[in-house]
């Protein structure tokens, strides 16, 4: 029997995950799931049914669905060992910087990162209000302030007065977050810190204030950050001396490409779509998507949902070549068959 | 930067809450609340939909603490209707707030005339800056204590407190 739940587009809004609830929410949240009804039901649906079942299908595609890839479990578990590390950790705390081109799934990883510790907190500590993972995002053109303020609007704090310096609302964050047990912090987006600029740089050293007065493990992951300058200077030394750095990759066409699209393929619920007709066209779809897992991620989901409204059913070649991935990879694609030329 | 009504609702609760006692004082438990949060109270205004001098909204105090509506508007004096003038604040045993992880005075309004804790016979009465002296080498005190309170209508029962989400 298919599980129609009454999913629209504008119920269910969902806060940011750099909210205090919008992250819990990602946190209990279960990987979407949805039968197809059988053949006979299917075709016997009125027009209205049918609309609230194509509905729940959409839906059910447009859930990004995480496949564990050898990058995410390598990163959760260079994670763990951290923040196993620095439990104990009196001084410096060691961090993990995850770096690589846009849509290399470094979000989804270091998110899972958190959501795994977080689940493992939740059951080693069942009934506390703690706060195990801080997920912000580095301020764009970020000051001190702003990064303070980040925190805070995560944690649901009150918007602070004009008159309030950084160190109040730092100091009020950290206190916050050691009453509550905070052992995960995540910067993402950490490329929006500039080291050439002063305003880079005082964010830098306010983030450094953070990780000496929070008995944390602090987690960051940028666009190549390598090549950015984080790791200049100074301070991008003192970073660079006491962070691992992981980077992530476009996934080469192997065995592992055609898991992933495999697993990909097994989440789609289309009633004439053969599976394994997107595993024989992995080579296909690595040359659409350049490897990348987030491009994958769309134009599987894309078609999908193209399948649904044109009613088709199934994920063609001809079909996927008619959705448009992101510019980079499409610009990238063009480069590299103008050279093969 | 200008402020917008909009911007002002309370989207989340807070990071951190405390319960709130039975018949505690309303800025008793705003200044707990804030303090836990390590904010001022004139920080947390702006999330209740108060100003000095206002009484907050319950069902923005609920939205930011996490408490029932109901729960809130039970327990605390002075968040429906003004503070009680006829009676006197005192302030809660501290080994009572304490048994709750509750280290800072609590002003509560007592339901009936409460000079002694009879769990800790600890003398309670008087005002909440009074000290709350040991009255175990003092048993008439509590004999009279409990006397009085045998005849006098009592707080509500216990059980009463189910059903509310409170601890």
């Amino acid at each position: 029997m298919a599980i129609l739940t009454p999913v629209s587009q504008l119920e269910n809004r969902r806060q940011p995950t750099t909210t205090l609830e919008g992250w819990r929410r990602f946190i209990e949240a279960e990987p979407s799931q949805f039968e197809l009804l059988p053949e006979q039901d299917w075709k016997s649906l009125d027009d209205r049914e049918r609309v609230a079942y194509d509905e729940a299908r959409i839906a059910h595609h447009a859930e990004l669905v995480v496949v564990t890839t050898s990058t995410i479990t390598e990163i959760t578990n260079e994670g763990r060992l951290l923040t196993l590390l620095n439990q104990r950790e009196i001084g410096a705390r060691r961090g993990l910087i995850v770096s690589g081109p846009a849509a290399t799934g470094k979000t989804t990883a270091i998110k899972q990162l958190g959501r795994f510790h977080e689940l493992r907190t939740q059951m080693r500590f069942p009934g506390t209000n703690r706060i195990p993972v801080v997920y912000v995002t580095a301020p764009p053109k970020g000051s001190p302030r702003k990064l303070a303020m980040e925190f805070a609007r995560f944690l649901g704090l009150p918007p602070m007065r004009a008159r309030q310096n950084v160190t109040d609302i730092a100091d009020a964050v950290c206190q916050v977050l050691i009453d509550a047990r905070t052992d995960v912090v995540v910067v993402d987006e950490i490329h929006n810190m500039n080291l050439a600029t002063s305003a880079g740089e005082d964010l830098s050293d306010h983030l450094k204030y953070f990780t000496e007065h929070l008995p944390a493990t602090f987690i960051y992951a940028g666009i190549d950050v390598e090549r950015s300058g984080l790791f200049t200077g100074v301070r991008g030394q003192q970073i660079a001396g006491r962070s691992l750095l992981i980077n992530t990759t476009p996934f080469p066409c192997t065995t592992e490409w055609k898991q992933l699209v495999g697993g990909l393929e097994a989440t789609l619920r289309l009633h004439r779509h053969q599976q394994g007709t997107l595993v024989a066209a992995a080579k296909y779809l690595h040359q659409r998507t350049g490897g990348m897992i987030g491009s994958l991620g769309h134009l599987i989901r894309a078609s999908a949902i193209r399948a649904v409204l044109e009613g088709t059913e199934q994920i063609t070649r001809a079909l996927m070549d008619t959705v448009r991935v992101d510019h980079a990879v499409e610009s990238a694609t063009r480069r590299a068959s103008s050279t093969h030329r | 930067m200008t402020e917008r009504w909009f911007d002002l609702v309370p989207r989340q609760q807070l990071p951190r809450t405390t319960a709130p006692f039975r018949g505690e004082a309303l800025h008793s438990f705003l200044r707990r609340l804030a303090a836990v949060n390590h904010i001022t109270v004139t920080d947390l205004q702006p999330l209740l939909g108060s100003t000095t001098g206002k009484r907050p909204d319950p069902r923005w105090l609920s939205i930011v603490t996490g408490w029932p509506v109901a729960a809130l508007v039970d327990r605390l004096r002075g968040l429906t209707e003004p503070e009680p003038r006829h009676r006197f604040p005192s302030a809660l045993c501290r080994l009572c707030a304490a048994r709750r992880n509750v280290f800072d005075t609590v002003i509560v309004y007592p339901d009936g005339h409460v000079n002694v804790c009879r769990r800790h016979r600890l003398w309670i009465g008087g005002s909440h800056t009074a000290p709350q002296y040991d009255i175990t080498p003092l048993p008439e005190l509590r004999t009279a204590h409990c006397a009085t309170h045998a005849s006098a209508p009592g707080p509500p029962a216990r059980h009463a407190r189910r059903g509310s989400g409170l601890p």
